[in-house]
């Protein structure tokens, strides 16, 4: 099944990713400043947004295992939070 | 948006347990099973939690009122230091400051306590004074006509009273209803998911909007609202202005459905399950979705021509919006994302799509909602009716009904406080026309599902 290549069940995880990216920022107080009427009928800190953030890099809303070529490391990774 | 613009809230190498105190879902749980233990505990030991369960009577006269505000002045008084505590300290650990929270939610138990009030009035019903829908306009005026400081939105938290109320509800359902009625449940908003999705990610890519756009849209339609679309977004990877036009066209409908909905099946005079049933099939959101069906579910007190109860069109709404579409969100989104990887952004991303992402996304508050009405079914279990009308329901039932009566309302009071119509992003036209004409075929086909063919289910269905 060829679509089974593009599925990640495992927690081994490149190091590239949004997570440790200076681009992303997944605080639920950004988000919620952002996304304007977000707490009317939902919540930056809901367990369905999981941990996903804002890439000011290329202005996608995306999840924290994303990857792109723009990745470039977060040496003070203060804009993150990661629960893994 | 670099780094040093923004509050740190923890590190990177949190565990799990950071997982369950940072989000709204699981202080949900710990708060609603919390209540219904203490509950539990003053019930065995031959007392209730009912004298701080305070709520205000029926009543038909000033005086009346007056002296019903006397005696119990020092309870309410007790109910709001209990809540406040509690919330500031829950608040607290998802970065709310407690002095703003603390002055907030004064504010907000004011007016919930007015509004209570208001709909215990022995005439309300004349007057259409339903509690929710009041509670609803009056946080709308507030908001849009008079305003208010922004740091009074550190108590507006309508996601945390909500997911609280629903987890409390699950202590007022037995299991055995849920056993026996999600299969339905599912069946009938699963039906009604797909087609309403599929109508509005093929109308929206028909007008020549972006795949990722229309998905998000699509979701916010069929499975949860703003929720729905904000998990969706983040796993379709969607572009940063997408979840601000899904927000805005689900509050907006999700607004006048509140106030649509009771109104039409008050035209109909639909048995109060029915409503319920079609109100969870059609409506977005669950806040919003409990301010219809427990409006609705009240007027069969005062209305000859509505049978049923409230609890009835708040376990039928429960089932379906719960239990039949909030808790697939998970599967939705990976499926999403696979098609998104895989087939709408092939070139863009190497990232795998993470199967993990089933239970990230789970809306957790559904595991306190099933664990609480395991625990009450328990707990009841061996009782005859007439035990459990005598004993066990004034002593245990009630208060825990009252309790979630009170955050059901700070809630419903929330949506209409945080419901700006001026800032809500501009969604544009075509967006609109895809969202409406999915909220149409949602709206007829989940009439024809709850009235035509699940009908006679919905209108017997047993809440005790």
């Amino acid at each position: 099944m060829k679509i089974l290549k593009y599925i990640q069940t495992s927690k081994a995880t490149p190091k590239e990713q949004c997570r440790t990216c200076k681009y992303f920022n997944n605080h639920p107080h950004l988000v919620e400043s952002q996304f304007n009427g977000i707490t009317t009928l939902s919540s930056g800190y809901a367990s369905v947004r999981h941990q996903d953030g804002i890439c000011s890099k290329i202005n996608r809303y995306l999840s924290i295992y994303d990857s792109c070529i723009h990745y470039t490391s977060n040496q003070n990774p203060t804009n993150i939070i990661n629960d893994e | 948006m670099e780094s040093s613009h923004i509050q740190p809230l923890g590190g990177s190498n949190t565990s799990l347990f950071k997982e369950l105190l940072s989000k709204e879902d699981w202080w949900a749980v710990w708060l609603g099973l919390g209540i219904v233990f203490i509950a539990y505990a003053f019930y065995i030991a031959g007392s209730s939690i009912s004298w701080i369960a305070v709520a205000p009577g029926k009543w038909s006269t000033p005086s009346d009122l007056a002296n019903q505000l006397s005696e119990n002045g020092l309870r309410y008084i007790a109910l709001f230091i209990g809540l406040a505590l509690l919330f500031t300290i829950v608040t607290s650990f998802i970065g709310q400051k407690p002095k703003a929270f603390l002055k907030s939610f004064l504010f907000i138990f004011v007016l919930s306590l007015i509004i209570y009030i208001i709909g215990s009035w022995d005439q309300a019903n004349k007057y259409n004074l339903e509690p929710p829908l009041l509670a609803l306009a009056l946080g709308l005026f507030i908001s849009n006509i008079i305003g208010l400081p922004k740091w009074l939105d550190a108590g507006f938290r309508v996601e945390f009273y909500i997911k609280l109320g629903i987890v409390l509800l699950g202590a007022t359902l037995p299991f055995t209803l849920i056993i026996w009625g999600g299969p339905i449940a599912i069946l009938q908003a699963s039906i009604v998911s797909i087609v309403t999705f599929l109508t509005i990610f093929f109308t929206a890519k028909k007008l020549g909007l972006d795949r990722r756009l229309a998905a998000v849209l699509g979701t916010g339609g069929a499975v949860c609202g703003v929720s729905a679309s904000i998990a969706v977004a983040g796993a379709v990877r969607a572009k940063k202005e997408h979840p601000p036009i899904a927000i805005s066209l689900v509050v907006l409908w999700a607004i006048i459905i509140i106030f649509v909905l009771p109104f039409i099946a008050r035209l109909l005079n639909l048995p109060t399950g029915i409503a319920g049933a079609w109100i969870g099939t059609s409506e977005f959101a669950d806040a919003a979705g409990l301010a219809a069906a427990q409006s609705y579910g009240g007027l069969a007190a005062t209305h000859p021509a509505i049978t049923g109860t409230t609890d009835q069109a708040l376990a039928a709404y429960t089932l379906i919006k719960v239990i039949g579409r909030d808790i697939w969100i998970g599967i939705w989104s990976f499926i999403l994302a696979l098609i998104s990887v895989t087939i709408w952004e092939r070139n863009e991303t190497n990232s795998k799509v993470q199967i993990g992402q089933i239970w990230w996304r789970f809306p957790k508050f559904v595991l306190g909602f099933l664990i609480a009405s395991i625990l009450t079914s328990l707990i009841v279990q061996g009782n005859s009716l007439a035990e459990y009308n005598t004993v066990v329901k004034p002593a245990l039932i009630t208060p825990i009904t009252s309790l979630r009566t009170w955050a059901f309302t700070f809630s419903f009071l929330s949506i209409g406080l945080t419901t700006r119509f001026k800032e809500l992003a501009k969604a544009g036209i075509k967006p609109f026309i895809a969202f409406t004409i999915g909220v149409i075929v949602n709206l007829i086909l989940g009439y024809i599902l709850s009235v035509g063919v699940f009908g006679h289910y919905w209108t017997n269905i047993t809440t005790n």
